[in-house]
């Protein structure tokens, strides 16, 4: 007992005013926190039949996938990817963003190496950075190969290099 | 000024027998009905007619020319929206139409990018200029925080402004400025999924960008500005060191401050704030000083106007990730951030949001580092000099940057 | 890159001239030559743009003592540039012509344009500061404004001049198409040599003020004129501590453009044969930036009898940054030795190799570091400057400024022999040797300027 009239009204406004904030604030705070915690789905493309690859020698090919982030948008993405067969018959899949600030990568042949026009970032054969700021290896698309030797991409970037 | 066409309506009345006499007082009955029902007189009064120092006048219209550019962003700003969609489809497509079609759309255009790159620079120069003449010392603490945090709005804009049009420069600014927060240790990643909506820059990231860029940061500068203009006018215009040169007592003597200065070594002993009261001589701000900054304000517009004009705005070819031909090209004041991003090894990458980071932290000190009531900027060398290495770092590094892409063809 | 057609015409130049000593005997009279050239040059470019900055300073704070600095260094400037320029006349005219003609040659045709930009401005240089010295009295009171803008004039006319022989000396080492007037001086490492250049001219004016100034003051028994020379000593040292700790982020800057243009001139800088020299510079810079530390440390400790904590701890700070960068990452002469011993590996681990020397990222955190260090010693001065009571400097500090001053002109030589070495046998990186041949070896330069050997780092 004892709370004064002028106490009642000062929490009445501070009250309302909270709720007002609450009932703006959470459905905004909630439409900014949603990418963190959306799955999304993935998707997986064939990539066609995977012939001779040249031993060492990078081959450039473009695979579509749906735009990332997933929105309304129906227009298809298209990814650079680069392929690379090596001497023990491993295959590497590629992505062509740089490690360091996400620049499109390219491979140079006069110099053996991949290459980041941006800030001069450099990657060797095997996808490991070697030279410049770059500070992780280039990341490949997560894929697998079929026993008939169809290549199938996903949209997502394996973090780790095997 | 009234006189002109009330003569010439005198001359022609007769003509039209049309009552002369009575538009003056329509307008001063007009202006006094306002008057009575909202003290417009008294409004007027208190916002014309200031009191300003009558030297030192030239550098105070770089805060008036700020103001004017950043009109001319929100008001071109307003009408780009009625041009523009903020689509990764058809974004680019009506800013290529505008191109080939409406001439008056892309002058516009040229209007918004022309006054972002000459507000940039004349921020930069009102900053140097207040730091030149210690205008951040009591009381004008906060003048210079909300200054400070004025900067931080216009750089977010121009580098949100930038991602608009998604041609390849929009959209390689887009992938490299959102991926430049997942550096941050622990949250970098979850602050880079925010900005973008997911992994990568596409749909969500644009739509998102445009309303922090239309709304968000605008109306957090417009609250910031009346903020900064309240405080410009409650602490006045007075105390700048320039204001003093040269004046004289009443009775012609000079002041004893003058004097103090032809001592040798040891240094001169420092005024006391009562010296930094009102100067001798003033002026009123309607039309003295409105004049000094109509002139430059109208200087730095026509800049403007012929650049866009002249160069206009540039629109390259449609955005796509998919290229291993295109060099991705920072925007000209990015440049020192740029040149760093090349410099900075792998192990120490994060040094790269801690400098600037660390610059704004400078920035926001100054006030609480240098306390002293020195205001002359060769007088305190001990915050110049810093400064200065700091400022030459900084056009550095823009410099090296730009003769790095120089040489590398584009 | 083949020679210019400049010589292609069948003009046969004349064999080499009068042996002294061959080939060794031309490289070490045109290095000697150059190397005081450049301390006497260094001097002048110095003088030239900071001289009329003093002077400015001095009328905008009502000194007279910087009036009568920059006065001296006027005075300086008239005994000296005469001397710099005819040793520039015995080197141009007689080594570089009789010796190395067919080289000298090329570059004068493919350079004509600085070189006769540079000719000009030495021109307005030599009538800019023998009128700037001479007008003083003259133009002082009311024309001082027009005296100091002569020296304004001079400034520009000083700092054009070095960005001309600035573009010829990077051409040098990062040739681009010759022909092309605006691609020969926007050669890459031309804008980065500029800014290491001016702002070494300008250390190097500031450090030899502080140890002329430290020279005068041991001598001087006057109260007034010991006054004056332990400010100018203060004066000059803060100056040239200011300049230099920003060298370590211009000069990595101008070594990135080395590597990326001319790879083997960077690798033997780095961990070819020149790197014990390079180590040297490192640590040189260390000590430039210290002992002026030191100085600042015990001049308020006789001002004001109490030691500074900040500057003690900052003191502290560098010498252990210094030693930290200098430690050899190799301990060998050569990177190639290392690998063709197989020795590779941590030193622990028996091999030759010690890993927290490695540039990437140790001795780049060590050089951040240590400019940090000093900008912060700076400011700490500047900040208690006005307990300074002139007049009252030990012996100490004015050694370490003439110390300072000496290892000043100590890192110009051996940064000049770094720089020529580096691109022995080549007069033009990559084009023509020193003699006038062809060069043999091509380093192999990728589309991106990166070069095709595999570097152990970054």
């Amino acid at each position: 007992m004892g709370i004064t009239r002028r106490r009642f009204f000062v929490l009445g406004t501070q009250l309302s005013g909270a709720v007002v904030t609450a009932f703006l604030g959470v459905p905004i705070v909630g439409w900014l926190l949603w990418p963190l915690f959306h799955h999304r789905q993935t998707v997986w493309r064939s990539l066609g039949r995977i012939g001779d690859l040249p031993i060492e020698q990078p081959v450039t090919r473009r695979v579509s996938f749906p735009p990332q982030p997933q929105s309304w948008s129906s227009t298809q993405d298209t990814w650079i990817v680069f392929l690379v067969r090596y001497r023990s018959g491993e295959i590497r899949v590629f992505s062509n963003i740089c490690t360091h600030m996400q620049c499109p990568v390219r491979w140079e042949p006069a110099i053996g190496q991949f290459l980041c026009p941006c800030h001069g970032g450099l990657y060797d054969i095997f996808g490991d950075n070697v030279g410049g700021p770059p500070p992780k290896p280039l990341p490949q698309w997560i894929h697998r190969i079929g026993p008939d030797g169809t290549l199938y991409l996903t949209d997502e970037l394996d973090e780790v290099m095997p | 000024m009234t006189r002109l066409p009330v003569a010439i309506v005198e001359r022609l009345a007769p003509l039209a027998a049309l009552p002369v006499r009575r538009t003056r007082s329509v307008a001063r009955r007009a202006y006094a009905w306002l008057d009575d029902r909202s003290d417009l007189r008294r409004l007027l009064r208190v916002g014309l007619y200031e009191a300003v120092p009558k030297r030192g006048a030239w550098a105070y219209t770089l805060g008036s020319a700020t103001l004017i550019l950043i009109g001319n962003q929100i008001v071109t700003g307003i009408f780009l929206t009625m041009i523009y969609v903020p689509s990764t489809t058809e974004g680019w497509e009506t800013l290529n139409w505008i191109k080939q079609h409406d001439e008056f759309a892309s002058l516009v255009r040229g209007l918004h990018l022309w006054g972002a790159y000459v507000l940039l620079f004349v921020i930069g120069l009102h900053m140097v200029r207040t730091f030149f003449s210690g205008s951040y010392k009591r009381p004008r603490e906060l003048n210079w925080l909300s200054g400070v945090a004025l900067l931080l709005l216009v750089l977010g804009l121009a580098i949100t402004g930038a991602f608009l049009p998604w041609d390849q420069a929009a959209y390689w600014t887009a992938v490299v400025t959102t991926n430049i927060p997942s550096y941050t240790p622990v949250i970098g990643e979850y602050l880079r999924t925010l900005w973008r909506g997911g992994d990568f820059v596409g749909p969500i990231t644009l739509v998102r960008t445009y309303g922090i860029h239309i709304w968000l940061l605008p109306a957090l500068l417009l609250g910031v500005i009346g903020l900064h203009l309240y405080l410009l006018r409650h602490n006045a215009e007075f105390g700048s060191y320039v204001n003093y040169r040269g004046a004289y007592r009443a009775d012609g003597a000079r002041p004893e401050r003058e004097a103090r200065r032809e001592l040798e070594p040891p240094y001169p002993s420092l005024p006391t704030d009562d010296e930094w009261a009102a100067p001798l001589e003033t002026e009123d701000f309607y039309p003295d000083q409105t004049f000094k900054d109509g002139l430059v304000s109208l200087a730095v517009m026509t800049l403007v106007f012929v650049l866009a004009v002249t160069v206009g705005a540039p629109l390259e070819e449609r955005a796509t990730q998919n290229t291993t031909t295109y060099t991705p090209v920072p925007e000209w004041f990015y440049l020192p951030l740029d040149q760093l991003l090349v410099l900075v090894p792998q192990q120490l990458i994060s040094m790269v949001l801690w400098v600037p980071l660390f610059g704004v932290l400078l920035l926001v000190l100054l006030p609480f580092v240098d306390r002293g009531h020195e205001r002359n900027p060769f007088e305190r060398p001990a915050v110049m000099l810093p400064a200065l290495i700091i400022l030459v770092f900084m056009l550095v590094l823009t410099a090296q940057g730009a003769s790095r892409l120089f040489n590398l063809g584009v | 890159m083949a020679v210019p057609d400049v010589l292609a015409g069948g003009i046969q130049l004349p064999g080499a001239s009068p042996g002294f000593g061959g080939f060794l005997g031309y490289r070490i009279a045109i290095g000697s030559m150059f190397e005081l050239h450049i301390l006497l040059a260094g001097i002048v470019s110095g003088f030239t743009q900071f001289g009329p900055v003093v002077e400015w300073l001095g009328w905008m704070r009502r000194r007279p003592h910087f009036d009568r600095l920059a006065h001296g260094m006027g005075r300086f400037l008239i005994f000296y540039f005469a001397f710099g320029a005819a040793s520039a006349i015995l080197l141009i005219s007689s080594l570089l012509v009789g010796l190395w003609g067919h080289l000298w040659a090329i570059i004068n045709r493919v350079l004509f344009w600085p070189f006769y930009v540079e000719a000009w401005t030495f021109f307005m240089m030599v009538i800019l500061t023998y009128l700037w010295y001479f007008s003083w009295g003259l133009l002082g009171g009311r024309y001082k404004v027009l005296h100091m803008a002569m020296g304004g004039t001079l400034i520009i006319a000083s700092y054009l001049q070095v960005a001309m022989i600035d573009a010829v000396a990077s051409y040098m080492l990062t040739p681009t198409q010759p022909g092309n007037p605006i691609a020969v001086f926007m050669n890459p490492t031309n804008f980065p040599l500029q800014l290491h250049r001016t702002i070494a001219n300008l250390a190097y004016a500031g450090y030899g003020i502080a140890g002329f100034a430290a020279f005068r003051y041991l001598r001087s028994r006057d109260e007034v004129q010991r006054g004056f020379w332990d400010w100018a000593g203060s004066f000059g040292v803060i100056w040239g501590t200011a300049m230099t700790l920003t060298q370590p982020a211009i000069g990595f800057d101008y070594a990135k453009e080395i590597q990326l243009h001319a790879y083997g001139a960077w690798y033997k800088m780095m961990l070819g044969n020149l790197s014990p020299e390079f180590l040297a510079q490192i640590f040189l810079l260390g000590l430039m930036l210290l002992l002026p530390t030191w100085y600042f440390l015990r001049r308020l400790r006789s001002s004001t009898g109490r030691r500074s904590r900040v500057l003690l701890g900052l003191l502290v700070l560098l010498a252990v940054t210094t030693v930290f960068a200098t430690i050899p990452y190799q301990f060998a002469m050569t990177y190639d030795q290392v690998q063709a011993q197989g020795m590779a590996r941590p030193l622990w681990e028996g091999g030759l190799i010690f890993p927290f020397a490695a540039m990437i990222p140790y001795k780049i955190a060590a050089l951040t570091a240590y400019a940090v260090f000093a900008l912060a010693a700076v400011f700490w001065y500047l900040h208690r400057l006005p307990e300074v009571r002139w007049g009252v400097a030990g012996r100490l500090e004015q050694w370490l400024l003439i110390t300072s001053a000496v290892l000043a002109m100590g890192m110009i030589v051996l940064m000049g022999f770094i720089r020529e070495n580096s691109r022995f046998p080549d007069g033009i990186a990559g084009v023509v040797q020193l003699h006038g041949q062809q060069t043999i070896s091509q380093p192999s330069i990728g589309p991106s300027g990166q070069s095709r050997a595999q570097v152990p780092f970054p």
